[in-house]
């Protein structure tokens, strides 16, 4: 009995309940638009949400003392399943490519996310192109997994193909590309641009490029350019625009460039800086889509101790109880352990040596720092400027288990002065905005996707854990005690 | 027996007279579903099957064969026989290329592959450009070598094989890309309805399913390499490629194989990017009959399974009325391990005797 219950729990939730319906009756229900439903019945059935009925409750409802509900989490900004084969580097603009092509729809980074609550995420393009191709939106489970080994539906599935178009600013779209300098050479690294101005340069010539196609095509004229069709659709809003800006004046670069050819539907990834040029994107109206700048040492994109600073670490002052070194025997031992107690200069020149990760590996080798001063409160600082705001994970979820994860992203906004509605609605409602899936997922609401988490408490607290994912009426993840 | 046999068989040592039909009366022949079926007769004329009868109706000369006669198999995929490399690298797509061009019909291999009861291979251009050429059906033995010179069209959506640091594409997308392109523009007009795709991932599956998506009743398949159990799914149901394994390889991946029977899936054994031990075509459809249990899963793999993926089915690859006489005696069933050939018929005429045991 036991072994079948485990099993059950394991392998046989994603495809049996299919069909059925599903009953949830919880304490507390976040909608995911800010509103909190205290005592709530939410009735699935067919994949979709067929009844919210506040203060209602059912026989047979799936009920656990203390736990909350709230819409699935939507990733607005994350690089699952996107590796060296979805990125074209024989040219630096490459829009026509479209990412749903390529993609690992079955890497584990899935699984980690579902297991962190998230049912949704948008797949952005790599940053290794200025014009680097169109990013793409997906259930983190519930496609056809085509490893004959693996789960049925364990796949991501797509649900907006052209979700938009990636332009990146910065180091990123010049990283590894050099000049050759009287030497004949047809590597595709030997290629513009390397400089921050080559790549400015790129995306006007591309989008000119474009106004003169799309003159062309109102005057008549019979054309066809893969890569330029999709230049067009960006500049009528067909297909957002989400451009990568890490320093604060590679922001102020894509709001000029916005000024410029008029992008109805311009979206800024990471803005690590962007606090400094949060009044601008205000006033701009553009929202942003944030990724973590300190989730892990190999993509920390802010800058590493300096040596003044290590050097600080070595020598800390007193702050306190100076008398303490008058103790006897307090600092005593040292000669007796035969190493030679270190200090003053001698331990300024060792910190001096002493490995930093530079920060930023990935750019140019970590020469370059793209976020100087980044900041955890980014999100609190951009939503307190007026700027529309939601939270991705960028690489966190390659990890099985991150502290960058999306919801631990919304923890620590909530820690730096964000409020608690404010974090949820930016994996939820704010992010599917985002990722044009607005109309179907982010909230709890009648008509909506089936796609929920069932948290042991608050789920912006730091002790709660999903007790369950259901995502397309489906339970994916179970976590909850055994009786 | 043996001797006896081979006295037989010397009606058969020159070109037949064009009118006359000649009667095979062997032990035994391999039908379609891989079994034996005894007191068959084979009616062979003007190199065709003419009739296949327990009590022909045909008239002719008859010959008692001992042994089981059996299709030729056919390698559905091989670069073997061919004149040095059959890949052109200065470009990205080079869909003027063909196979048949590049052949080196003096060679010793064609001996050895009949040795090995294969009558028909199918030389590809290595798939190391994202449009390759065309594959060339090319007959081991016979006067007449090249059956086919525009067979299929050979496209690859393998990362590692057609990238380039030169000339591009540099990724999967690039590859992908550059096949839509050629779709779009109207430059694969001729191809596009005859493609075979190498394909080595879930997402290059994926790649190949979107670029075709919109063909009906196309002639495209797929050639399946690296991890086929991580993207395998993505076939049930259909017939695709399969690169020839050594016994360990196919028994590493004994589950893979299973399951993709069990979704349907058939295969056609190919020896390009494969491996290359002279019989490794019958040993990997041996293993396969093993892993599968089905005998006649097996047998297809390496005769109707690539002649159908061909679109040839009607002229090699089975015994039937029609098709090219293009047999094989065996001593015994030749999924057998202990059957060996005594001697090949190409066209009507012996291309090939073993050598007796007194010599």
């Amino acid at each position: 009995m036991m072994i079948s219950t485990l099993l059950s729990l394991c392998f046989a939730l994603p495809m049996a309940q299919q069909s059925e319906s599903i009953s949830l009756s919880v304490d507390r229900l976040h909608v995911g638009n800010g509103d909190v439903i205290e005592n709530a019945l939410v009735v699935l059935e067919n994949g979709k949400i067929v009844s919210v009925i506040p203060g209602g409750s059912a026989a047979g409802a799936i009920h656990v003392e203390g736990a909350e509900l709230s819409p699935g989490l939507v990733d607005a900004f994350s690089f699952m399943g996107v590796g060296g084969a979805t990125m074209e580097e024989s040219r630096e603009s490459t829009p026509s490519i479209r990412l749903a092509d390529s993609v690992a729809l079955d890497e584990p980074s899935f699984g980690n996310a579902l297991h962190e609550g998230v049912t949704s995420a948008y797949l952005s393009p790599d940053s290794l192109n200025v014009i680097g191709g169109i990013g793409t939106v997906v259930k983190t489970a519930g496609g056809v997994a085509t490893n004959l080994f693996a789960d049925e539906g364990s796949a991501a599935r797509i649900i907006n193909r052209d979700g938009a178009l990636k332009v990146t600013l910065g180091n990123d779209a010049s990283m590894g590309n050099f000049t050759p300098r009287g030497q004949f050479t047809r590597n595709y690294t030997a290629r513009r641009p390397n400089t921050r101005m080559g790549t400015v340069w790129v995306v006007r010539r591309e989008f000119y490029r474009a106004k003169a196609y799309q003159k062309a095509l109102a005057d008549g004229e019979k054309l066809y350019d893969k890569d330029l069709e999709i230049l067009v659709k960006v500049l009528e809003g067909e297909i957002p625009l989400r451009v990568q800006a890490r320093r604060s004046h590679d922001v102020q670069t894509a709001l000029r460039l916005q000024e410029e050819f008029g992008w109805p539907n311009l979206i800024i990834e990471e803005a690590t800086e962007g606090q400094e040029a949060a009044a601008e994107l205000a006033a701009a109206g553009v929202s942003v889509a944030t990724g973590p700048a300190f989730d892990s040492v190999s993509r920390a994109i802010a800058r590493g101790p300096q040596a003044s600073e290590l050097s600080f670490l070595a020598h800390p002052p007193a702050i306190c109880c100076e008398d303490l070194h008058e103790v006897e025997g307090l600092h005593s031992g040292h000669e007796d352990n035969g190493l030679v107690e270190l200090s003053g200069p001698a331990l300024d020149f060792l910190v001096a040596l002493a490995p930093r990760y530079g920060a930023a590996s990935g750019l140019n080798g970590g020469r370059f720092s793209e976020g100087h001063s980044a900041t955890p409160a980014l999100p609190a600082l951009l939503f307190d400027a007026g700027v529309g705001l939601a939270l991705g994970s960028a690489e966190a979820h390659d990890q099985a288990l991150t502290e960058s994860s999306l919801i631990h992203q919304a923890r620590n906004a909530v820690r730096w002065g964000m409020p608690e509605a404010d974090a949820l609605q930016a994996i939820t409602s704010r992010a599917a905005s985002l990722c044009g899936t607005a109309d179907h997922v982010g909230k709890v609401e009648v008509g909506f996707d089936a796609d929920l988490v069932l948290w042991s408490g608050n789920p912006l607290a730091s002790s709660s854990r999903p007790l369950l994912v259901i995502l397309d009426g489906r339970i994916a993840v179970d976590n909850r005690p055994q009786q | 027996m043996i001797l006896s046999a081979t006295l037989l068989l010397s009606p058969l040592l020159a070109p037949l007279p064009q009118q006359d039909a000649v009667i095979l009366q062997p032990d035994a022949i391999v039908t379609a579903d891989g079994s034996l079926q005894q007191g068959m007769s084979v009616v062979v004329r003007d190199g065709r099957i003419v009739e296949i009868a327990a009590e022909p109706s045909t008239a002719g000369t008859k010959v008692r064969l001992a042994g089981v006669l059996a299709p030729g198999m056919i390698d559905a995929f091989s670069g073997r026989g061919a004149d040095r490399l059959l890949t052109e690298q200065s470009l990205k797509t080079t869909p003027d290329l063909r196979a048949a061009d590049g052949l080196l019909l003096s060679s010793p291999v064609w001996e050895a592959l009949m040795a090995r009861g294969v009558t028909s291979v199918h030389i590809t251009p290595d798939a190391t450009n994202v449009v390759s050429g065309w594959g060339a059906l090319v007959s081991t033995g016979g006067a007449e070598r090249v059956i086919e010179g525009k067979t299929r069209m050979i496209g690859s959506l393998v990362q590692s094989a057609v990238t380039d640091q030169r000339v591009g594409p540099s990724s999967l997308a690039g590859a992908v890309e550059l096949l839509e392109a050629a779709f779009a523009n109207g430059a694969a007009k001729e191809y596009r309805n005859n493609m075979w795709f190498f394909v080595e991932s879930a997402e290059s599956a994926r790649a190949m399913k979107n670029l075709t998506s919109d063909l009906k009743d196309s002639n495209n398949h797929a050639i399946l390499m690296g991890e086929v159990g991580t993207f395998g799914g993505a076939f049930a149901g259909q017939l695709v490629g399969l690169p020839t394994m050594s016994y360990g390889a196919l028994a590493r991946r004994a589950a893979t194989w299973k399951l993709m029977h069990k979704a349907g899936v058939r295969f056609a054994f190919g020896t390009r990017a494969g491996n290359r031990e002279w019989d490794s075509l019958r040993t990997s459809a041996m293993a396969l009959s093993r892993f599968t249990g089905s005998a006649s899963a097996a047998w297809a793999s390496v005769t109707s399974n690539p002649a159908e993926m061909l679109g040839m089915e009607s002229e090699v690859g089975s015994l039937k009325v029609g098709a090219r006489a293009d047999l094989v005696l065996w001593t015994g069933h030749p999924l057998d391990a202990t059957a060996t050939v005594t001697a090949v018929f190409i066209d009507g005429t012996t291309a090939y005797r073993a050598p007796s045991e007194e010599n």
